[in-house]
C-alpha cells in the first residue's frame, strides 16, 4: 500500500486527536456524546464537496455514509436501526428471518472490504465517503471516540494516534456494505475490528454454544430506548456481543464447560494457584534499564494479558521469562522453580510455548518442519495436529510448502501452531494480531480463545484492546519498565477512566 | 504496511524474480562452466600453426571448416580437466563444509579452520607412511586400506582438535566477530607451529598407494584415478549431509540452527551442544579434505591449510554462508574454473577464482543459496 500520501495521514490523525478531545469536552459538558461514526475519514477540498453523492434511501440499515452536514442525524438512524437489529431480547428466540439475514447479507457485502482495491489508499472516493472539512470537524467528526459515550479513545500501537476502541456491532451496521465505498485505513484497528465483527456477525447466531451468555441480565437492554439511547447499557451489550461473537467465531470451539453453563459473563472463572511469577525483574539491554520493577502471577487455567503503551516492556518481560534476556536482579518462579538464571531451552523444556512478536519462522524450512520442530519431547501427535488443522486449515493447504512463501497472516498461524504442537503448562503469546488483516485475527483470536477453553494457562501481550478485553481473565497493565496495575480484566474493561489512566491517551497528549 | 494487504488475501506469495526457479538455479551453473570451458578451449584450439585467432574467427569459411576438429581435438583434454576440476572442488568443499555450517549455526567466523586441513593431512600422510608395506603394494584393496586408515586416523585427530579448539579459541569470543578473527588466526599460527614442532619444519613428500597412480583411459580419455576416488568420496559425503540435513531432527535443528538460532534455542533445543557438534564433525571432514588434498599434491606444508583458505573463503562465500548445498555447488564451480583457466591462460587462473566471487555476488550478494529469511531479532 502506498504511502504517497503522508499528509493526509497525518491531518486525518490530527483531525482525530481534535475530535477526541472535543467529545471529551462535550462529555464533561454533560452533553449526550454523539454517536460514532465509521468508515474512513477522506479529507476532500472544499470545491469537491458538491460532487458526492446524495444520501441513500433512509429504511435500509445498511445505508452508506451521508454527507457531512447530515452526519450526526445519520448516525442516530443507524443507532436506531442497530437497536432494532442487534439487541436481543431475552426471552425471545432469536427470530428465524434474523438468522438468514445475518447469516447471508453481511457475509456476502464485506467481503470486497478487503479487495485490492478497496487496500489503496490513492483510489477515488466512491459514493458518500464521510467528508471531512476543517470547518465541520466539530460536527462531523467527533465520533471517533465511540459507541458508548465515555469510554476513552485506545491508543493505536500503529498510528500512534488515538483511535477508537470501535467494537459495536450495530456501529458496523451502518457502515455501508457498498464496495464501492471509499477505502477504509484498515491500519487503523478501530477500523479492523469493525471488520472483525462484521465477519463474526454472519456466524454466531447459529451457534448453541453463545446462547447462555445471550440472555444474561446485562442484556435485558429496553430495546425501546430510540431517540436518546443508554449509551452505557449499550455498552456492555455490546461486550457481551462480542465475546459470543468470538466464542462463536470458532468452529471447533468445544462446548463450555459445564460450570460455564447459564452464567454470565462477568462471572470469573476459577483461577489456580500462581503457575508463573515475577518479583521485582529488572533487565537490561545493553546500558538501558528496560525493566526496573516488575512483579505479577499468572495464575493457572487462566489468560493473563500484559498491557501497555508500545515501549514500555511488555515483549522484554517475556523474553526475560524466556530467558532470552537475563535478568539482572528479582526472581522468576514457574511451577515453584527458580528459573530466572536457567537458559531458555531448559525453560522451554520446563513446559513453556513461546510465541514471540517477530514470530521467528523458519523460512527455508516447510511449514510441515517448523511444526515438527515445534514438537520438542517427541514425534507430533495426530491428534494434536487434526486440532491444529481445524483450528487453521491454511496449515494444512501449505504444509510442503517453505514456510518463507507463506502469507503474514499464515506465518502468524504457523508460529502460534509451533507452540500449540505440543502440550505446554504456559503459552507466552507476544501481540499475535500484530500487522494482520481482519479476518486473520479472528482466525487467531478464537484459536487462543480455543486454546483457552481447554484450560491452558496464558500470558499475553496484546495491544489490540478489544481482543484482550474478549481474551483475557487477568490482566497487568504495565508502563516505563513497571507494573502500573494488576486485577481483573473485567474491572478495566469496565472502567474507561482507568483505561485512560494506565494506558490511554492522557499520557500522549500532555 | 503492506503486510497488512498481504495478510488480506491469504495465497503464496512470490518472493521475487527467481521464486520458482531461484532455489535450482546454482544447479545450472556447473554445467554452464563446463560448457564455457569447452568453448574456450575450442576456440583455443581454432587455428593452426601459422594462422591467427582473429583471422579464424573473422572468416566464417575458415570457422565452419575447423569447429569441429577442433572440439574433437581438445574434447580428451577437457574431460581430464572436467575430471581434475571436479576433483578438485569435492576437496574444497569437504573443506568448506564445516566452515559455512559454523558460521551459518553460531555466526562463528573461524580462520582457523585450514588448521585442521594440515593437521588432517600430516596425521594422514602419517599413518600412511607407516603403512608403506600396504601402499606400496599393486593390491588396490590393501591400497584403499591404507587410506582408509588414514583418513580415519586424520578424521578422528582433527575432531578431536575442534574439540578443544572450540572449547578454548572460539567459545569465548562468541557474538564479537572482530575477536574472532583475531583469535583464530592466532589459533591457525598456533597449529602450525605446532606442526613445526611434532613434524619438523621441511616439507614431507609423499606417493600414491600404487594402485591409484595411473589412470584409466577409457576411449582415448585419460581418467586419474585419484581423481576418481576423490570425487567418487566427495559425492558420498555430500549425500550424506544432505540426507542427514534433510531428514533427521538433528539436520532439522542445524537448518532452523542456521536461520534463527535464538528461536531454536527458546523452543527448547541446546542448540550450544549441536554446535559443537558440527564443530566437531566440520573439523574432521576439513581434516578428511587435508588427506585426500595431500595425496593430490604428494607434498604436505605446515602452511598449506592456510593457503588453501582462500580458496575456502571464496567457496563458502559464493555459496552462501550457512548453506551446504551452495558450498557444494560454488566448490565445483571454483574447481572447474580454476583448472580450465590454468589449460587456456595460466596467467588468469589466480585472477579467475575472483572473478567468479565478483559475479555471483553481483548476482546475489549475499551468496548463491544464502538463508533468506535471516536472523530477525
Amino acid at each position: 500500500m502506498s504511502d504517497g500520501s503522508g499528509d493526509d495521514k497525518l491531518n486525518l490523525r490530527v483531525d482525530r486527536l481534535a475530535a477526541a478531545m472535543d467529545a471529551a469536552r462535550a462529555r464533561a459538558r454533560g452533553e449526550t456524546p454523539p454517536a460514532k461514526q465509521t468508515g474512513p475519514r477522506v479529507r476532500v477540498s472544499p470545491d469537491d464537496r458538491g460532487s458526492t453523492v446524495p444520501a441513500q434511501p433512509e429504511d435500509t440499515p445498511s445505508a452508506p455514509y451521508d454527507v457531512p452536514e447530515h452526519g450526526v442525524v445519520r448516525a442516530d438512524r443507524a443507532n436506531e436501526a442497530s437497536d432494532h437489529d442487534m439487541t436481543v431480547e431475552p426471552d425471545a428466540p432469536v427470530p428465524e428471518e434474523r438468522v438468514a439475514d445475518l447469516d447471508t447479507g453481511p457475509k456476502r457485502e464485506w467481503e470486497p472490504i478487503l479487495s485490492e482495491e478497496q487496500l489503496t489508499e490513492d483510489a477515488p472516493a466512491g459514493p458518500g465517503p464521510i467528508l471531512e472539512d476543517p470547518q465541520d470537524a466539530d460536527v462531523a467528526h467527533k465520533p471517533d471516540t465511540d459507541f458508548d459515550g465515555d469510554q476513552p479513545p485506545f491508543e493505536d500501537p500503529e498510528l500512534g494516534g488515538p483511535v477508537a476502541d470501535a467494537t459495536a456491532p450495530d456501529d458496523a451496521r451502518i457502515v455501508s456494505p457498498d464496495p464501492a465505498d471509499p477505502p477504509r485505513d484498515i491500519r487503523d484497528p478501530a477500523s479492523q475490528f469493525e471488520t472483525l465483527v462484521l465477519t463474526e456477525v454472519a456466524q454466531p447466531v447459529g451457534n448453541d454454544a453463545s446462547k447462555p451468555l445471550l440472555l444474561t441480565e446485562e442484556n435485558k437492554v429496553p430495546a425501546q430506548a430510540k431517540p436518546e439511547p443508554d449509551f452505557a447499557a449499550h455498552a456492555k451489550t455490546d461486550v457481551e456481543l462480542e465475546k459470543v461473537m468470538l466464542a462463536a467465531a470458532a468452529p471447533t470451539v468445544p462446548e463450555p464447560s459445564a460450570a460455564y453453563q447459564g452464567r454470565g459473563a462477568t462471572w470469573q472463572r476459577p483461577v489456580g494457584p500462581a503457575l508463573l511469577s515475577l518479583d521485582g525483574v529488572q533487565t537490561n539491554i545493553g546500558r538501558y534499564h528496560i525493566l526496573s520493577d516488575v512483579g505479577f502471577d499468572v495464575p493457572s487455567g487462566a489468560v493473563t494479558m500484559l498491557l501497555g503503551r508500545n515501549g514500555v516492556g511488555k515483549t522484554t518481560t517475556l523474553r526475560t521469562i524466556m530467558g532470552l534476556w537475563h535478568a539482572r536482579a528479582g526472581s522468576i518462579r514457574f511451577a515453584g522453580e527458580k528459573i530466572e538464571h536457567w537458559p531458555p531451552h531448559r525453560i522451554a523444556r520446563a513446559g513453556i510455548g513461546y510465541v514471540p512478536e517477530s514470530m521467528s519462522i523458519f523460512s527455508d524450512l516447510t511449514v510441515a518442519e517448523n511444526v515438527t520442530l515445534g514438537a520438542v519431547s517427541g514425534p507430533v501427535s495426530q491428534q494434536r495436529l487434526d486440532w491444529l488443522f481445524s483450528l487453521f486449515p491454511q496449515l494444512a493447504t501449505f504444509w510442503r510448502v517453505p514456510a518463507g512463501h507463506l502469507s503474514g497472516g499464515q506465518k502468524q498461524m504457523l508460529a502460534l501452531s509451533r507452540a500449540l504442537v505440543e502440550k505446554r503448562r504456559l503459552y507466552l503469546i507476544d501481540e499475535p494480531t500484530k500487522g494482520l488483516a481482519p479476518s486473520v485475527v479472528s482466525t487467531v483470536v478464537s484459536a487462543i480463545r480455543d486454546l483457552k477453553l481447554q484450560g491452558a494457562t496464558i500470558l499475553m501481550v496484546e495491544q489490540n484492546f478489544a481482543v484482550a478485553r474478549a481474551l483475557g481473565d487477568q490482566c497487568v497493565v504495565m508502563d516505563d519498565g513497571r507494573v502500573t496495575w494488576r486485577g481483573q480484566m473485567s474491572d478495566l474493561a469496565d472502567d474507561p477512566e482507568l483505561q485512560t489512566r494506565l494506558m490511554g491517551l492522557t499520557g500522549d497528549a500532555a | 504496511m503492506s503486510d497488512v494487504g498481504v495478510a488480506a488475501a491469504p495465497r503464496v506469495q512470490n518472493t521475487g524474480r527467481f521464486a520458482g526457479v531461484g532455489g535450482v538455479m546454482p544447479w545450472f551453473l556447473v554445467p554452464l562452466i563446463m560448457g564455457f570451458g569447452l568453448l574456450a578451449m575450442a576456440i583455443q584450439a581454432l587455428p593452426n600453426d601459422g594462422e591467427t585467432l582473429w583471422g579464424v574467427l573473422s572468416s566464417p569459411d575458415l570457422m565452419r571448416a575447423r569447429t569441429l576438429p577442433a572440439v574433437a581435438a581438445i574434447l580428451p583434454s577437457w574431460f581430464t580437466l572436467t575430471l581434475a576440476g571436479l576433483a578438485m572442488g569435492m576437496m574444497f568443499f569437504l573443506m568448506a563444509s564445516g566452515l559455512t555450517l559454523v558460521f551459518g549455526l553460531m555466526d562463528v567466523i573461524n580462520f582457523g579452520h585450514g588448521a585442521f586441513v594440515s593437521v588432517g593431512a600430516f596425521v594422514g600422510v602419517s599413518v600412511l607412511a607407516g603403512l608403506s608395506g600396504w601402499t606400496s603394494s599393486p593390491e588396490i584393496a590393501l591400497n584403499l586400506a591404507a587410506i582408509g586408515f588414514a583418513i580415519m586416523a586424520a578424521m578422528a585427530v582433527t575432531g578431536a582438535a575442534g574439540l578443544v579448539f572450540e572449547r578454548v579459541i572460539v567459545r569465548p569470543v562468541y557474538g564479537a566477530h572482530l575477536k574472532q578473527i583475531l583469535v583464530t588466526v592466532g589459533g591457525l599460527i598456533i597449529a602450525e607451529q605446532l606442526i613445526h614442532v611434532i613434524w619438523g619444519p621441511a616439507e614431507i613428500y609423499l606417493s600414491r598407494p600404487e594402485s591409484l597412480k595411473g589412470a584409466i583411459v577409457f576411449k582415448g580419455v585419460a581418467l586419474e584415478t585419484y581423481r576418481l576416488l576423490a570425487v567418487a568420496i566427495g559425492v558420498v559425503i555430500f549425500a550424506l549431509m544432505s540426507l542427514v540435513l534433510k531428514y533427521t531432527r538433528i539436520g532439522l535443528i542445524v537448518r532452523a540452527g542456521v536461520q534463527d538460532g535464538e528461536m531454536v534455542e527458546a523452543m527448547g533445543y541446546r542448540l550450544r551442544r549441536v554446535f559443537i557438534g558440527v564443530f566437531v564433525a566440520g573439523s574432521a571432514l576439513a581434516g578428511l579434505g587435508g588427506v585426500l588434498w595431500a595425496l593430490y599434491q604428494e607434498v604436505v606444508t605446515a602452511h598449506m591449510g592456510a593457503d588453501l583458505m582462500v580458496l575456502v573463503f571464496v567457496v563458502v562465500i559464493i555459496g552462501g554462508l550457512g548453506s551446504v548445498t551452495g558450498c557444494f555447488l560454488g566448490a565445483m564451480m571454483i574447481g572447474l574454473v580454476q583448472n580450465y583457466t590454468a589449460f587456456v591462460e595460466p596467467k588468469l587462473a589466480l585472477v579467475s577464482t575472483i572473478t567468479v566471487l565478483v559475479l555471483v555476488l553481483l548476482w546475489r550478494p549475499t551468496g548463491m543459496m544464502s538463508r533468506s529469511g535471516g536472523r530477525q531479532s
